[in-house]
């Protein structure tokens, strides 16, 4: 079977063409990995301060689960000995003492 | 002082009390009872006045306080056993003691009652929403109890009779005077309060038997102290600086009382008093409590309301050395004044009978205990002394060795 023949001119346009991907890809690689050295080098020379602050708000000291709040104590002796109101309300009648003492003491 | 409302003696500030170091405890730590919104059960079990047990209510923070509970006389009110021991006999104090409990024992207080609320004599109730007072109220915690005599003479309630002076000038309060310390006691020994060099001998015998004893504190000097160093051109205090207790001159009419009697009722079963008579005198008499740091010659005189048979309810003659003590006692009323009838000249008090407890004046049944108190002989008049002398009465006064100790002015 006679195979069909490509010609030399071709080849050599398609190892072209390869090779001017190649570089252009290797140059835009290179060119991510400078950014982020300078961005790097930017973080370090920043004030000591600024860099805490963006360290408390790393992702990592958010809570791993959903909060569950406790609820509060219930101070029933507070609750009621702190309304005016209640305790009018619920307050035993005094028993009348009647004073049987006599004269100055 | 006007008597609280139920729910006022129970009314807890809930803003103020929760912010404070006494907030930051639960309520059940102190008081017990249960955490539950039926009253009822609530109060189960519930400790009204935690301070009933120091040790266990206040001891943890307050321990230097609490070491000094056992002598406090507010909670010990050792002050009654010592007048009581002295007029009877030890067969007698187990009567006593039943007597004392239903009687006396009501005047006993807590750290609570003058800290947090009004003392249970007066009725108790909360001062301040339970807010804790490191200063006592003089109003509505010390004159609560001591009113009849010193509150109502301090705060001028008498008619027709002005305020003590370091009140109605000075607005000064209780603890002004009277320290924390002094009201807490001190946790070893009795001399730690009754100072002075008779007080630190008696140590090695005996402690302390009378409310005098030892230095005075507070006294007048601390504060006047010109009269301390006899640095004042005040005549009356160099001629009587030593010889005179402050009050006989710059003291006036005060209540004497008379013949107290205890017993239960038979129809309510609760304990009641009743004194024959209460009265206002200005008596001078001897000092019968003579001492380095009391060493006048003159004191004034006020009736206790003991009588022979002031406990005849528990027990007859219970009283047996009822003349161990006088009855007219060395005072020292609350009703300061710079300027008094006996300051107006030397004869308001030199030949006048009337300021002087004489015999005459004194109930025959306790002219006994009253011996050394009674006045045998009125200083005489001033006109007498300087006849007898061959000088005048300037020349008196101002010539007069000067007295060795102090005499003060308000």
């Amino acid at each position: 079977m006679k195979q069909a023949k490509i010609p030399l001119e071709m080849i050599g346009f398609l190892m072209g063409l390869l090779l001017l991907v190649g570089i252009v890809a290797l140059a835009g690689c290179q060119s991510a990995d400078s950014d982020e050295a300078e961005a790097v080098e930017a973080v370090a020379n920043v004030e000591p301060l600024l860099v805490e602050t963006a360290t408390a708000v790393t992702p990592t000291e958010a809570p791993a689960t959903e909060p569950t709040l406790e609820p509060a104590p219930v101070d029933n002796c507070l609750d009621c000995h702190t309304n005016k109101d209640l305790l009018i309300q619920t307050a035993d009648p005094e028993e009348e003492v009647i004073a049987e003492n006599e004269g100055e003491g | 002082m006007a008597p609280l409302e139920p729910w006022e003696k129970v009314l807890v500030d809930g803003e103020l009390f929760p912010e404070e170091v006494h907030g930051q405890v639960a309520c059940a730590d102190c008081h017990a009872g249960q955490n539950t919104p039926d009253k009822f059960e609530a109060h189960v079990g519930l400790i009204e006045n935690p301070s009933e047990n120091p040790v266990e209510s206040c001891g943890e923070c307050h321990p230097d306080v609490v070491a000094t509970h056992d002598s406090n006389l507010h909670s010990n009110l050792e002050g009654y056993w010592t007048v009581l021991d002295a007029r009877s006999v030890p067969e007698d104090h187990e009567a006593l003691d039943g007597m004392f409990a239903n009687h006396c024992n009501s005047c006993h207080a807590t750290c609570g009652e003058c800290h947090v609320s009004q003392p249970n004599l007066v009725g108790g109730g909360l001062i301040e929403g339970h807010l804790f007072n490191e200063t006592p109220s003089m109003t509505r915690n010390c004159t609560a109890c001591h009113g009849s005599r010193v509150g109502n003479e301090y705060l001028g309630k008498h008619e027709d009779l002005r305020p003590d002076v370091h009140f109605s000038q000075g607005r000064m309060s209780c603890v002004d005077c009277h320290s924390g310390h002094q009201m807490h006691g001190a946790p070893d020994d009795c001399q730690s309060c009754h100072t002075g060099p008779e007080a630190q001998l008696a140590q090695l015998e005996a402690p302390p038997d009378h409310r005098y004893d030892g230095a005075q504190l507070p006294s007048c000097e601390s504060c006047h102290m010109t009269v301390a160093m006899q640095d004042d051109d005040i005549e009356m205090h160099q001629q009587h600086g030593g010889d005179l207790s402050c009050q006989v001159c710059h003291s006036v009419a005060y209540t004497s009382c008379d013949g107290c009697h205890v017993q239960i009722s038979e129809t309510t079963g609760n304990p009641y008093y009743a004194t024959d008579g209460s009265y206002f005198t200005f008596i001078i008499g001897k000092n019968a409590l003579e001492s380095y740091d009391r060493p006048y010659e003159y004191v004034t005189l006020r009736h206790v309301p003991v009588a022979h048979d002031s406990f005849a309810y528990y027990g007859e003659d219970l009283l047996k050395n009822y003349d161990a003590l006088p009855t007219w006692v060395y005072t020292t009323p609350h009703n300061i004044q710079r300027n008094t009838p006996q300051t107006e000249s030397c004869d308001a008090c030199h030949g006048n009978a009337d300021l002087f407890l004489t015999a005459d004046k004194v109930y025959p049944e306790e002219l006994q205990a009253n011996l050394s108190v009674i006045v045998n002989t009125i200083p005489p008049p001033i006109a007498e002394i300087t006849s007898t002398l061959s000088i005048s009465p300037t020349t008196t006064i101002t010539t007069t060795t000067v007295i060795t100790t102090t005499e003060e002015s308000p």
